[in-house]
């Protein structure tokens, strides 16, 4: 599923599509190779890669808001949730039933991350205020958000 | 159940610190898009994690079964808050198997919802189980976190050996005095006509054969052999053994001990039992039914534990081995300990028949010139060891899995026969 976002950032390339190939070409292989062999370290690392093949379309190409990245977002992290439920084998077989729900949980879970890429996107391109104002913002939410996400992290622990 | 973050908690917030980090160096509002939904499933999954209060309980239907039967057991789960995935395993132990992974199991329950769930277990070997270790496993809706835990529900379960097939019983050469099947070599009441004498006061009438007493012109009278039972002792050599795949000399020693004692002590025979091995193990010779279950149970325990020391026959109490009971021995002959202690009874005067539980089908002959060699020396000190008994008088029958142990009882009886023991 990471091919996808990777054959979508070789083509969508201005320039360099050669670096934007190899990135996202290490990104399948590590995230393959994670999950063959069972360490969920490296498959997070595949997808890293894969963001960040994409990430350097963005870099080295035009200025403006490509509108496919909920669609990136969304096959990142169907290819995330694919990986990571092979790297967790089962203690049981799972019935029909229950395999059912947890596809339809995983459809839904893409689909809200497509929903929220393009709620972060309209964001960003709708007037809220100032420039200034809003990369304030944008970085005290992102350390809000990481803040967070380390102190129920740590409340788990 | 312990709680513990699932990689996927690590992974989806290590991706959203990593976008939105290159998010703000970047100035790309489309690498925000791409950490908002790792960033807020991980954030949904810790609030959404909630313990599930989750209750197992396990109800074994019997306690004691025959190998080669199947045993229903039922696991009742109930759970209080709900469980959206519930993963649950009763780990089984070597012997005991489910048809199509049926020990194990994925669920959902609602909250307050109770389920029993029916698992069919096929049992392939004899033996004494403790049944009920469970693996269970619950997941958050998100898959973020887990809940593992492993409970205690074991119930004991014994399961039987199924006896091997005997036809007729070795018959002892001396008897008890207590009424049983066996015609006994003494004089007295009966059905089986023994000889002739003259008669003495106190003699019935009905027991005189009045066609004699005309022919001589006084009375004589007809003496019987009456029916007596026996003592007889079923000896389990339990110091080595060799296995295949699926069954083992011992496997074979315990199904035709099972077979003996149960065939004996319906002929209303006293019935011992001893296994002489690493671990000794007896039972003083007995009739009825609780004897039966007894040395039933010391069968099913009955297993081989490795040990150095030297064991003879005296360490076994005198009541275990009475005098003129019949020994029945049933051993692989591997070990030089059983060898010399079955050796010794008939050296003491026991009257001892041996079935020898062979452990040639359980041992291929390896390639190459010398690894056969060797085989066949194997083969010949077993021929000379069998030798070494029939020279002592021990009736020798030699029985393996391809054989039927009818035949090889059938070896020890024309042995005892040619020996002169056949009767009391």
């Amino acid at each position: 599923m990471l091919a996808a976002p990777v054959v979508y950032s070789t083509l969508a390339a201005d320039r360099a599509p050669g670096v934007v190939a190899g990135l996202g070409l290490a990104g399948v292989g590590l995230l393959l190779l994670g999950t063959v062999v069972g360490a969920s370290d490296l498959a997070a690392a595949g997808i890293v890669l894969g963001g960040a093949a994409y990430a350097f379309v963005l870099l080295v190409g035009e200025d403006g808001v490509d509108l496919r990245a909920p669609l990136v977002a969304a096959a990142l992290v169907l290819a995330a949730e694919l990986a990571y439920s092979a790297l967790e084998p089962p203690v049981a077989p799972a019935p029909a039933g229950i395999r059912a729900v947890r596809a339809l949980r995983m459809a839904l879970t893409v689909t809200a991350a497509a929903g929220m890429g393009v709620l972060v996107l309209f964001a960003s391109v709708a007037e809220l205020g100032s420039a200034a104002l809003l990369q304030a913002v944008g970085v005290l939410a992102a350390v809000a958000a990481l803040g967070v996400l380390a102190l129920l992290a740590r409340r788990l622990t | 159940m312990t709680r513990r973050p699932t990689p996927k908690l690590g992974g989806y917030a290590g991706l959203a610190a990593l976008g939105l980090l290159g998010a703000l160096v970047a100035e790309r509002p489309e690498l925000v898009a791409l950490a908002a939904p790792f960033a807020v499933l991980a954030a949904l999954g810790l609030v959404l994690a909630r313990a599930p209060e989750v209750d197992v309980q396990l109800e074994l239907h019997v306690e004691r079964v025959f190998e080669g039967e199947e045993v229903e057991v039922t696991v009742t789960v109930e759970s209080r808050t709900g469980v959206a995935d519930l993963e649950l395993a009763l780990l089984l132990p070597p012997g005991l198997a489910a048809e199509d992974h049926g020990n194990a199991t994925t669920l959902r329950l609602r909250p307050g919802e109770r389920r029993e769930l029916p698992v069919r277990l096929s049992v392939e070997r004899w033996g004494g189980y403790s049944l009920g270790d469970l693996v269970v496993r619950a997941r958050d809706p998100l898959g973020l976190v887990h809940w593992e835990g492993r409970l205690d529900r074991r119930r004991p379960l014994k399961a039987y050996p199924r006896p091997a097939r005997v036809d007729e019983l070795l018959q002892p050469s001396q008897t008890q005095v207590f009424s049983g099947n066996y015609v006994s070599r003494e004089r007295g009441e009966g059905i089986e006509f023994a000889d002739l004498r003259p008669f003495s006061p106190g003699d019935r009438v009905r027991r005189v054969n009045w066609r004699a007493s005309a022919r001589r012109g006084e009375l004589w009278v007809n003496e019987y052999h009456p029916e007596r039972n026996a003592d007889v002792v079923v000896f389990l050599d339990t110091f080595a053994e060799v296995a295949g795949e699926d069954r083992s000399t011992l496997d074979l020693s315990v199904r035709a001990a099972s077979a003996f004692v149960g065939h004996y002590l319906r002929h209303k025979d006293r019935v011992g039992f001893v296994t002489f091995g690493g671990r000794l193990n007896w039972l003083q010779p007995r009739t009825g039914v609780a004897q039966l279950y007894r040395i039933v149970d010391a069968l099913v325990d009955a297993e081989i534990v490795l040990n150095y020391a030297w064991s003879d026959v005296d360490v076994l109490p005198r009541h275990t081995l009475p005098p003129r009971s019949l020994i029945v021995a049933l051993s692989p002959l591997l070990d030089g300990r059983a060898v010399s202690a079955l050796l010794d009874l008939r050296g003491r005067g026991f009257d001892l028949a041996l079935v020898e539980v062979s452990p040639v089908p359980f041992v291929e002959a390896g390639s190459g010139e010398r690894a056969r060699l060797a085989h066949r020396l194997w083969l010949l000190q077993r021929d000379a060891l069998r030798a070494r008994f029939e020279r002592a008088g021990v009736a020798v029958g030699t029985w393996d899995d391809e054989t039927s142990l009818v035949g090889a009882l059938g070896e020890v009886r024309s042995f005892r026969r040619s020996a002169g023991r056949a009767h009391a």
